[in-house]
């Protein structure tokens, strides 16, 4: 029993800190906070105690959980309490961005693929919805219905872009779905009459449930936007249990084979094609339901939505987490989404001290926030240096 | 001997690299529940027939067959359909999953053997829970017949000692339980304890049905091992025999130790 209250105090002093920081409105005292838990953190592992705390939250599960789930319930009240709605909208965000790092998270993390272009898939999720909504402006209950059936196009699309692809190993892969990116954001912004050009479309209506509006608001005085928080919490959850249900079944053992090595994976009796053209499916499955959501969230799309820096954006995500960890992953999102928009005030410095800060990362923590279990043992290996620590593989023997 | 076809059987097999033929002309035959041996000088040519017959290189010319309840030309198939049809291999510089634990590294292996998709996966179905577990108990089994890497089945791959990953390499194969058993230089960098350990462990696989194709530099190894030997120089057959009848065969002889060695 006391081992849960233990777990309860962590979650709430971290919410509370979270809280705390959200409300801190001048940049340069941010940053100090910023820089303050940054080295809270270092000082914590230093002493052993991240470990610890890592250990007892494997142990109290449960708990954990519904501590965390009574916080992302709280959030959004005390944020109406607080006169500051635009928190909510950002968590909103977040949670977006947190579907996309999941996904791209798949084919980076899991499988090892570099995928350049991912932001293409996330924009055939909100261009479908939008394009659907734009046809049939009464149809609201669609919306779940365009949920499913966007992730099942994109899953397609992944398919035909994988099958002509997967051939091709690491930077020339990377090279393609940096074309198949762009390629995207240029029909898009080429065709006219599907999609109104640069323009984009515009009035896309929240979804309906039963007789519920999403246009109107939740009670308890929350804004409009508190809808599509509690929506994309749970589409996020569903999502990183979907990954992480993957990850430990056969499918993932096979993705992480063909990751550390696809030609013994293959003589195993992987069919490392399929298997790999499965990760690009389910990772751009992911990232169209993302959209679906994004474009009743914003009810707006254009093609400056779906640029090259957003598909880089949730890589860092992805790298800044700790590839192939999926709690890493839901941090490095928040942390990138959240980030920006505290830096608001540096103005035309803010990109220079953005892209500072990941450069630190990656020198003092290369392997991410909360690195996965496998990555972890791989640098500490590195780290005393003894051993055999390299594990080349010629091409063949 | 009984009349049965062979299990395998390798004809005018040939692989050239440019100019270099890696693998000339060969032909081969496997009988079930047999264990033969390859030796050859450095650059004969082992590893590459070895590549040929689990799909990993195409041949220029041949065909390999493999006895099932019905013959199957191997040529042509991807290295992951020749598992499937029951050939599997190590390798001469060991690929396992470094990171991987020892038991993960094993229940990859069975991958071919199972079948749960990424659907019974994301609702867990009962079936997809019980084939996690078949594979879960199968891999202890297996990995059982090594006793050493019992203990150590939770350790990351790469932490293992560099005889424990050649062993754990051959669990592995064993996991998508195999007719034909390829081994590339099984014995490699053990010291002669660990050989001689080997040497009774590649026996008891024998005796549990399976059948191997060993390629191995150590001659008492070979010796202690095999139920028949073949020699290969410059990509060809030169002897075929027992140990001893290879071990007296001129050709081998020169072709270990150079012309100088007949006068
Ligand atoms: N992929 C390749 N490309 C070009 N040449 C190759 C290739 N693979 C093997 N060879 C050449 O083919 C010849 C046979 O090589 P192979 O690896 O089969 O020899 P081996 O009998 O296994 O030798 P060892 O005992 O050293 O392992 C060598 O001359 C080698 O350089
Ligand atoms: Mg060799």
């Amino acid at each position: 029993m006391p081992e849960n209250i233990y777990t309860i105090i962590i979650v709430l002093t971290g919410f509370a800190l979270l809280i705390l920081g959200l409300n801190i409105h001048e940049a340069a005292p941010f940053l100090g906070f910023v820089l303050a838990g940054a080295g809270g953190m270092y000082a914590l592992q230093r002493g052993g105690w991240l470990l610890k705390a890592g250990e007892l939250i494997k142990r109290t599960r449960r708990t954990y959980y519904a501590s965390l789930a009574l916080c992302l319930l709280a959030y959004p009240l005390i944020f109406t309490w607080l006169q500051s709605p635009y928190w909510i909208h950002v968590a909103t965000l977040a949670g977006v961005y947190v579907c996309l790092a999941l996904g791209l998270n798949v084919v980076v993390g899991f499988v090892g693929l570099l995928d350049l272009g991912y932001v293409a898939f996330y924009a055939i999720g909100a261009y479908s919805s939008a394009i659907f909504f734009h046809h049939f402006p009464q149809a609201r209950w669609a919306f779940w219905l365009l949920l499913p059936a966007t992730a099942l196009l994109a899953g397609i699309i992944g398919l035909c872009l994988g099958s002509s692809s997967l051939r091709l190993r690491g930077d020339y892969l990377a090279i393609v779905t940096l074309g198949f990116g762009e390629i995207t954001r240029i029909i898009l912004t080429n065709w006219d009459t599907l999609t109104n050009g640069p323009k984009g479309i515009s009035g896309i209506p929240g979804p309906v449930i039963a007789r519920y509006s999403f246009d109107k608001t939740p009670g308890f005085g929350l804004p409009r936007v508190a809808n599509y928080y509690f929506l994309i919490i749970l589409l996020a959850c569903a999502i990183g249990m979907a990954a992480d249900r993957l990850n430990h079944s056969r499918i993932g053992r096979a993705w992480m084979a063909i990751r550390e090595d696809a030609l013994a994976a293959e003589s195993l009796g992987i069919n490392v094609t399929v298997i790999k053209l499965l990760a690009f499916a389910v990772g751009a499955g992911f990232a169209a339901m993302g959209g679906v959501v994004y474009s009743s969230l914003i009810g707006f799309v254009d093609p400056m939505s779906f640029t090259f820096m957003e598909s880089a954006m949730i890589l860092c995500m992805v790298v800044l987490g700790g590839m192939g960890s999926i709690p890493g992953v839901i941090i490095g999102a928040i942390v990138l989404v959240v980030l920006p928009e505290k830096l608001r005030d540096f103005q035309q410095y803010r990109m220079l001290i953005f892209g500072a800060a990941l450069i630190m990362m990656m020198i003092f923590r290369p392997q991410g926030l909360i690195p996965s279990r496998r990555r972890k043992q791989e640098l500490l290996e590195e780290e005393d240096e003894s051993g055999t620590p390299a594990f080349e593989h010629p091409p063949l023997e | 001997m009984s009349q049965a076809p062979p299990l395998l059987s390798i004809r005018r097999l040939s692989k050239a690299f440019g100019g270099l033929k890696a693998v000339s002309q060969v032909d081969i035959e496997l009988r079930a529940g047999e264990i033969l041996s390859l030796i050859g000088p450095n650059g004969s040519g082992k590893t590459t027939l070895f590549n040929l017959i689990s799909g990993i290189y195409q041949p220029d010319e041949g065909e390999v067959w493999l006895q099932d309840h019905r013959a199957v030309n191997l040529v042509g198939l991807r290295p992951h359909k020749i598992t499937a049809q029951g050939v599997a291999r190590t390798f001469q510089n060991i690929r396992i999953f470094p990171d991987m634990t020892v038991l993960e590294n094993v229940m990859v292996g069975f991958h071919c053997r199972t079948q749960s998709g990424p659907l019974s996966a994301l609702f867990k179905t009962p079936a997809q829970k019980k084939e996690e577990q078949y594979i879960v108990t199968e891999a202890q089994r297996r990995l059982a017949l090594f006793r050493q890497l019992l203990p150590l089945i939770n350790e990351p791959a790469k932490t293992l000692p560099y005889a424990y990953r050649k062993r754990l390499e051959i669990v592995r194969a064993l996991a998508s339980s195999p007719r034909l058993l390829l081994l590339d230089e099984p014995a490699a960098g053990m010291n002669p304890h660990e050989t001689k350990e080997l040497m009774a462990d590649l026996h008891r696989l024998r005796e549990s049905g399976y059948t191997l194709m060993v390629i191995e530099h150590d001659m008492l190894m070979v010796k202690g091992l095999s139920d028949r030997v073949i020699a290969f120089d410059y990509g060809q057959k030169i002897a075929e025999g027992t140990f001893d009848e290879v071990r007296r065969n001129e050709r081998v002889i020169e072709a270990y130790l150079g012309k100088a060695a007949r006068c």
